[in-house]
């Protein structure tokens, strides 16, 4: 019998021990706190009830130091430790069955505690599933025989229906490849750019969007300001000229930097780095400290000067400080991982706004343009954008490497590699997902309807809200067919090009 | 016309998969490159061209630094540089002529070429390497459809559309039958012989190597051991090449 976890720990392996401790002291906190979570109606009434639940660590760790004594702990099989075949067994060794193992036995009794303890708290209760099945008849009685004459109104909405999807679909797929080149870590990790160019080439962009905006609003100063026009011409041509400038000082700064490099000034570009770097350290001290303000004591910059003034100055002269101490480091030729960075946070965006259903991404539209099926496709389209960008990203990565090292080697740029190399080999996955994307489009544009988005999903809510059963049952034989439909059709299609 | 100094390639994880290799190739040489698996064949060849980034030494193509080459530079460098790979590494789904035409990239007007647009003269061009490989009729076929041997024909005839001035062959015949490696190996023989193109070239088999090469260079775990004539190459060296206990298999 051997003793002790703790002395194990000593011994090689130690990192081996450790994850094995872990793995025991994780399964034996769940399973009283489960247990206990079981009963937390009571709980809660106890004076200290909240510190059972607490009680189950130390319990845990107890529990997985007895049990790796004893030597019938789960998480020494995990980690590879014990084996459940003798070590004597020569040649095939037959498995125990699992409910002779002890990983199988806890496993079992994991899974058993969980189930008991998802019944509680979901609420099943199959009473009232058996009880409660005359309150159906009048209902049922109803969706049984569709009201026909509804059918008008419906396909209207229909049709706006599938083009709520259509469209959606459509827009987002330019969109989405050229995002998903951006979050494809084969080809953003290869990208990097000197420190100097990139630090100066930020500072022109900020200045050329800067510009571009003053440019925008002195051209429309004579005009009335609000004119319908006027509006729409600042609206549309300001974002754009804006980025035109953010580009071309961008390209401006970078060939000034690259210039100045290459002709070996040293000082003055090690200086510029250097600015920059604390600039941007001193801004990045503010955008947070404004953040933890504004999320902790819901104040503004202004009041956090105004209050607590001189700390809000220290922050950001520790924001320069540890932005030039970044930027001292480096000279201004040194490469800077710019694909990487760029995959990290393209990848992070398109997780978040998948994250976030096309539902509440509806609510959010319908507050700023109206209600309509417009904010519903919208909605749809950035939740595909996402989704698709995701998708197509995966796809490029999985790429053969081959074809692209070939074609490298003929001496062609980043871009033909990537279009001859790259594009033929994920065309038929990127077909697929496009479809697969629809049919979810399809379905959900039927409900998005419920928040204000437009479609046959409107009148379905409407009708349910007035108890016209009847009617709600038009709806749904309608939608049926339709999905059902273009759900056979796209997967004929599929079939044809794959 | 290749200069190779204390070249060195330390992947990540410690292999060291070149050790100070240094070698020098002149014009119109076939040079072949034997040795045992991981010896380092490989990433010699992708070292040449800077497919894989070398971690010490140099190479000095034509005078030129390979290894120091800003991007542009390594870029057209490379296009003189033409190289032929042992898994073919075609672009499956696209047609034959596509994926020889790939060959000119670095050559034509890149923007035209985004749009699968090349000048007529190169498209005859290719068509034209497609005949002298001998797989003329099968221009407009899917690459995949094709089999091992015309796949390779077709990178061969791939590399000429860049009529380079150095080919870099690696193990161009490991996948193929003994009478299609010869068939392959015949056809870099001829660009050898007629075009004066220098080639270099990855063998397994020895007799291959002393069949069609007129120099021949042995890697050893990353080390250059061996820099000969083919003829020179008999059982000693063999032995210390491929390991005491090898055995000479023959493809002719």
């Amino acid at each position: 019998m051997r003793w002790g976890a703790m002395r194990c720990l000593y011994g090689s392996g130690w990192s081996v021990r450790l994850k094995a401790l872990a793995v025991d002291w994780l399964i034996w906190t769940y399973l009283p706190a489960a247990a206990l979570y079981y009963f937390r109606g009571a709980i809660a009434g106890l004076p200290y009830g909240r510190w059972l639940y607490g009680a189950s660590i130390p319990v845990g760790l107890l529990m997985a130091i007895l049990l790796q004594a004893l030597g019938t702990s789960v998480g020494e099989r995990v980690a590879g430790l014990v084996s459940e075949v003798p070590a004597d067994t020569v040649g095939f060794a037959l498995r125990r069955p699992w409910y002779r193992t002890q990983v199988g036995l806890t496993v079992a009794l994991v899974c058993l505690i969980t189930l008991v303890l998802g019944w509680r708290i979901t609420q099943i209760n199959l009473y009232n599933v058996f009880t409660r099945a005359d309150r159906m008849a009048n209902m049922t009685d109803r969706l049984l025989r569709p009201y026909w004459p509804a059918l008008g109104a419906l396909v209207e909405k229909m049709i706006e229906t599938i083009f709520l999807a259509l469209m959606a679909t459509v827009i987002a797929i330019p969109i989405a490849i050229l995002v998903s080149f951006f979050a494809a870590r084969n080809l953003m990790h290869r990208v990097t750019a000197p420190y100097g160019t990139l630090a100066v080439g930020f500072v022109f962009a900020v200045g050329g969007a800067w510009l571009a905006s003053r440019l925008v609003d002195w051209a429309l100063a004579p005009l009335a300001a609000t004119a319908i026009d006027v509006v729409l011409v600042r609206g549309v041509s300001k974002p754009l000229l804006m980025l035109v400038g953010l580009v071309a000082g961008a390209i401006l700064g970078g060939r000034t930097m690259r210039h100045l490099i290459e002709s070996g000034r040293h000082g003055a570009t090690h200086g510029a780095v250097v600015l920059v770097t604390a600039v941007l350290g001193a801004m990045a001290a503010y955008v947070l400290s404004s953040f933890v303000a504004m999320v902790g004591y819901a104040a503004s910059w202004a009041i956090f000067v105004r209050e607590l003034s001189p700390w809000p100055y220290v922050v950001l002269a520790v924001g320069a400080v540890a932005g030039t101490g970044v930027g001292w480091r480096k000279s201004a030729g040194d490469s800077f991982p710019l694909g990487q960075v760029v995959y990290t946070v393209v990848r992070f965006i398109l997780n978040a706004t998948r994250s976030i259903e096309p539902f509440v991404w509806a609510l959010v539209f319908v507050t700023w343009f109206r209600l309509g099926p417009f904010p519903g496709m919208v909605a749809l389209m950035v939740h595909s954008i996402a989704s698709l960008g995701k998708l197509y990203s995966e796809q490029i990565e999985s790429i053969e490497s081959g074809p692209l090292e070939a074609v490298r080697a003929t001496g062609a740029n980043e871009l033909q590699t990537v279009v001859y190399a790259v594009v033929p080999q994920i065309v038929p996955p990127f077909i697929a997902f496009t479809i697969y994307r629809w049919d979810i489009n399809v379905r959900m544009s039927t409900i998005i309807g419920l928040v204000g988005g437009g479609g046959i999903g409107q009148l379905l809510f409407q009708y349910q809200n007035l108890g016209q059963w009847r009617s709600v049952s038009v709806a749904v034989i309608l939608i049926v067919a339709v999905v059902m439909t273009l759900d056979y059709l796209s997967a004929r299609v599929r079939e044809r090009i794959i | 016309m290749l200069e190779i100094r204390h070249l060195t390639k330390v992947y990540e994880g410690g292999v060291r998969a070149l050790e100070d290799v240094s070698l020098t190739v002149d014009e119109g040489e076939f040079l072949v490159v034997i040795g045992l698996s991981g010896s380092g064949k490989s990433t010699l060849m992708r070292c040449i061209n800077r497919l894989v980034e070398p971690t010490g030494g140099q190479v000095l193509y034509r005078g030129i630094d390979v290894t120091a080459a800003s991007p542009e530079e390594l870029r057209r460098i490379r296009r003189r540089i033409a190289m032929v790979f042992q898994h073919f590494n075609l672009v499956r789904r696209s047609t034959v002529l596509t994926n020889v035409l790939s060959g000119r990239l670095g050559y034509v007007n890149p923007w035209a070429s985004l749009l699968h647009r090349f000048p007529p003269q190169e498209v005859q061009r290719a068509m034209q390497n497609l005949e002298r490989v001998g797989i003329a009729e099968k221009a407009y076929a899917r690459a995949d459809t094709l089999s091992g041997g015309q796949q390779q024909r077709v990178g061969i005839a791939r590399a000429l559309m860049q009529e380079p001035e150095l080919i870099l062959a690696d193990e161009p015949v490991s996948a193929l039958d003994p009478a299609t490696s010869h068939g392959v190996l015949r056809h870099l023989e001829a660009i050898n012989r007629d075009d004066g193109i220098t080639v270099i070239c990855n063998l397994h088999f020895l007799d291959l190597a002393r069949r069609y090469g007129t120099r021949i260079v042995a890697l050893k775990e990353g080390r250059l051991i061996f820099d000969g004539k083919p003829a020179e190459v008999d059982r000693g060296w063999f032995r210390e090449i491929y390991g005491q206990e090898a055995e000479e298999v023959g493809v002719s």
